[in-house]
């Protein structure tokens, strides 16, 4: 069986200098290292370098005007302690990642599974359901779900119609977040590809022989797909919750770049941008982005960790 | 022989001789276009499509005027531009001359960023013709960072038909603050369910700072807040009392209404809406029935009115820029160049001197022309003084909107807002 093993991704190897090597894979080492060189440039111009600047820069004051100024830890403490609203967005964020990240995951597998038969129709459904992910988390998505759940959006002439009372739901606090986690999960598309290959890589001999054994299809799901997919689910965990964090547009445009109303969609991302570009306070920002780092690195690593006690490696 | 041969067929050598030398050309041939685009002035505002479409126009006359000063042009809605612009300023991209917002305005003369045009005064800029106070306002220790390229003041908007429905018409003469509120009600009440008197201005700074100036204060004294904590809640409470009997709808509305477009009064939901003068313009283009301009309430005694009629948009250039002589050309030109003035119209607010007021009452439609009347006659009775704001105006304005917002929302009492707002203006205009 060949799923793909997350564990067996990392491998190390010896690096090997080129003078080691034989005279004709001299050559080749040579014309790789050519090949590789726009993207190498790439990677230390484009992004090694700025990301050293932004690490140096998060210890200044800078406001993108005036030369910064050096100040210490002073930003970072401010983050820790002294920024209610700082704090607000690091809630509303986690929110955010801890409810849409498993729902969505969820609910890609299960349309995975139900989608794995080899059928015309099933092609067409796999179709339409990618297609809120392509669409992804583009401007238009966000216009469209302000149409959808504003004050005189879709669901409340629906509600109204039913005679309900209805409100903005993307103008109350109250449910403004869960709007944009129900977009969130609105946009299984890319974990369930990754299922969907997985549930097809599946053996047809384990799924016939639970058959003959007189398995149910819930039991099958629990107990063959679901162990033979979960390296594919913590792929999809890493990976979401990785985006998760950094959501910035649907907030963006649903609450017009405010994150309100008061600060219940101020995603993390958000308030850091409202913070370097509105409020003059870039080195601020980019302390925020070095912590926000840090809060992934955590998070990718205690999902790293916990995988060893649910992640079946079939081998 | 054989350089016939050489000429016809390229060895690796020659290729790669061919290939370097070509991109070596390439490269000059883009660069001396790109010191061509250094040669050119480069020109940038924000705005809607209309005030692109007529700075685009106006621009092209000024070429055809001064064909030896070529542009280029670059243009945004204003957020966009404001988050634009200081990267362009820290990158050294930034526009030769450019439109100012009083809101960032001080942020950048603070710094020192902005050329002084005091020495242009006069000779190549003419403000003789000018309202006192449109030079003045960017005027900072005798250095003159910024022009104003309007004067504007805020105004009250309503829906003609709805005030005669429910009657209450002939009440906005002398409008008292009291008197808003029950118009406002009445309104509210008149419309039914989900309508309301007017828009919550609670959160408008510029409607908190005509507020103040009536009670004999001012938004700014040198860098702190130039009222008193108590007059914020009396604001706020205001407000609240007008959400609380439908003069002015629940925050959940509010909080969708940001753009035009989504005004109450346009999505037909309130009477009324406040604003600055000129948007009377921007709000009949969108609605059908006709509008009306009014001043906002003030109280019932007092010198004046408490309305600043002041320049709160300006042209400004950058200290480094390279072009300062001819952007002040271009500067006199957008003033006091008639067929410029007719050009613009009220795009960029309301006229900065007479003479354009003139202009303009001859030439534009009937909204704009009840613009320039509005201006006209609140001049008798404004105050004289154009107050500047200062440097973090814009974080308080979304503070005074989040907090309004969460008085809206009931957590928060106008007496912890207002506690809230001053102990936050402290760090903000630190």
């Amino acid at each position: 069986m060949e799923t793909v093993q997350t564990s067996r991704l990392f491998f190390r190897r010896k690096p090997v200098s080129v003078d080691a090597l034989a005279p004709s894979h001299r050559g080749e080492a040579r014309t790789a290292f050519v090949f590789l060189l726009p993207w190498l440039l790439g990677l230390i111009f484009l992004t090694t370098l700025p990301m050293a600047g932004s690490f140096v820069l998060s210890f200044s004051h800078y406001d993108l005007l005036s030369p910064p100024q050096w100040i210490g830890l002073e930003n970072y403490e401010r983050l820790l302690a002294h920024d209610p609203r700082y704090l607000k967005s690091l809630e509303v964020t986690t929110t955010y990642v801890l409810v849409s990240v498993p729902l969505s995951i969820a609910m890609a597998l299960v349309i995975a599974v139900a989608l794995s038969q080899q059928t015309p129709t099933a092609n067409l459904f796999r179709g339409i359901f990618y297609l809120p992910s392509l669409l992804g988390g583009s401007v238009a998505v966000g216009v469209l779900w302000r149409q959808i759940f504003g004050g005189n959006g879709l669901v409340n002439m629906m509600l109204g119609g039913l005679g309900f009372q209805t409100t903005s739901w993307i103008g109350d606090p109250r449910y403004a977040l869960w709007i944009l986690i129900i977009l969130h999960i609105w946009q299984f598309g890319a974990p369930m590809v990754i299922f969907l290959a997985g549930v097809r890589q599946i053996p047809k001999e384990i799924v016939d022989a639970s058959i003959m054994d007189g398995a149910s299809p819930v039991q099958r799901f629990f107990r063959i797909t679901l162990p033979l997919l979960s390296p594919l689910i913590l792929f999809n965990l890493v990976m979401q919750t990785i985006n998760a964090f950094q959501a910035f547009v649907p907030a963006f445009v649903i609450s017009d770049g405010t994150g309100g109303p008061i600060d219940s969609t101020l995603f993390y991302t958000l308030y850091l941008y409202v913070e370097g570009f509105r409020n003059f306070r870039m080195g601020y920002a980019m302390a925020m982005a070095w912590v926000l780092l840090a809060i992934i690195a955590v998070f990718t690593a205690i999902s790293f960790y916990a995988s060893r006690f649910w992640v079946h490696y079939e081998s | 022989m054989s350089s016939r041969k050489s000429g016809l067929s390229l060895d690796r050598r020659q290729l790669l001789k061919v290939s370097v030398g070509g991109a070596v050309a390439l490269w000059l041939g883009l660069g001396e276009q790109a010191l061509a685009a250094n040669g050119r002035m480069k020109v940038s505002w924000y705005g809607g499509q209309d005030t692109h479409e007529r700075m685009q126009k106006a621009l092209k006359l000024f070429t055809e005027k001064n064909p030896d000063i070529p542009t280029t042009v670059e243009f945004a809605p204003f957020n966009e531009f404001w988050d634009r612009l200081p990267v362009q300023y820290a990158g050294g991209g930034a526009p030769d001359m450019h439109r100012h917002s009083m809101t960032y305005l001080y942020s950048y003369i603070k710094r020192g960023l902005l050329a002084d045009l005091a020495p242009y005064i006069g000779s190549t800029i003419d403000i003789s013709q000018l309202y006192p106070g449109v030079v003045d306002i960017g005027t900072m220790n005798g250095k003159t960072n910024a022009i104003g390229n309007n004067q504007i003041a805020f105004a009250l908007f309503y829906n003609k038909e709805k005030l005669d429905k429910a009657g209450v018409a002939g009440t906005l003469d002398n409008l008292t603050w009291d008197g808003f509120r029950e118009i406002s009600i009445a309104l509210g009440k008149a419309g039914g369910d989900q309508h309301y008197g007017t828009n919550d201005s609670g959160g408008v700074l510029a409607f908190l700072e005509l507020f103040v100036t009536q009670r004999g204060k001012s938004l700014y004294a040198e860098n702190a807040l130039g009222f008193e904590q108590q007059d914020l809640v009396d604001w706020l409470a205001f407000w609240q009392s007008m959400r609380d009997e439908q003069g002015a709808p629940p925050p959940a509305v509010t909080s969708e209404s940001a753009g035009f477009q989504n005004a109450p009064m346009v999505r037909d939901m309130a009477a009324m809406q406040t604003g600055w003068c000129q948007q009377l313009v921007f709000f009949q283009a969108l609605m059908k029935q006709e509008l009306g301009i009014h001043a906002c309430p003030s109280p019932a005694e007092g010198p004046d009115n408490g309305h600043l009629i002041r320049a709160l948009d300006f042209w400004a250039v950058p200290a480094r820029s390279k072009n300062v002589d001819k952007a002040a050309k271009l500067i006199d030109f957008l003033l006091n160049d008639e067929e410029a003035i007719e050009i613009l119209g009220l795009t960029l607010g309301g006229p900065a001197s007479d003479k354009a007021s003139d202009i303009l009452s001859k030439s534009v439609d009937k909204t704009s022309v009840m613009v320039l009347e509005y201006l006209k006659d609140l001049r008798a009775h404004a105050s004289k003084k154009t107050p500047g704001w200062i440097a973090g105006h814009g974080e308080l304005e979304s503070l005074l909107k989040r907090l309004n917002e969460s008085i809206g929302f009931a957590q928060a009492t106008p007496k912890d807002a207002a506690d809230e707002f001053f102990s936050q203006a402290v760090s903000i205009l630190r």
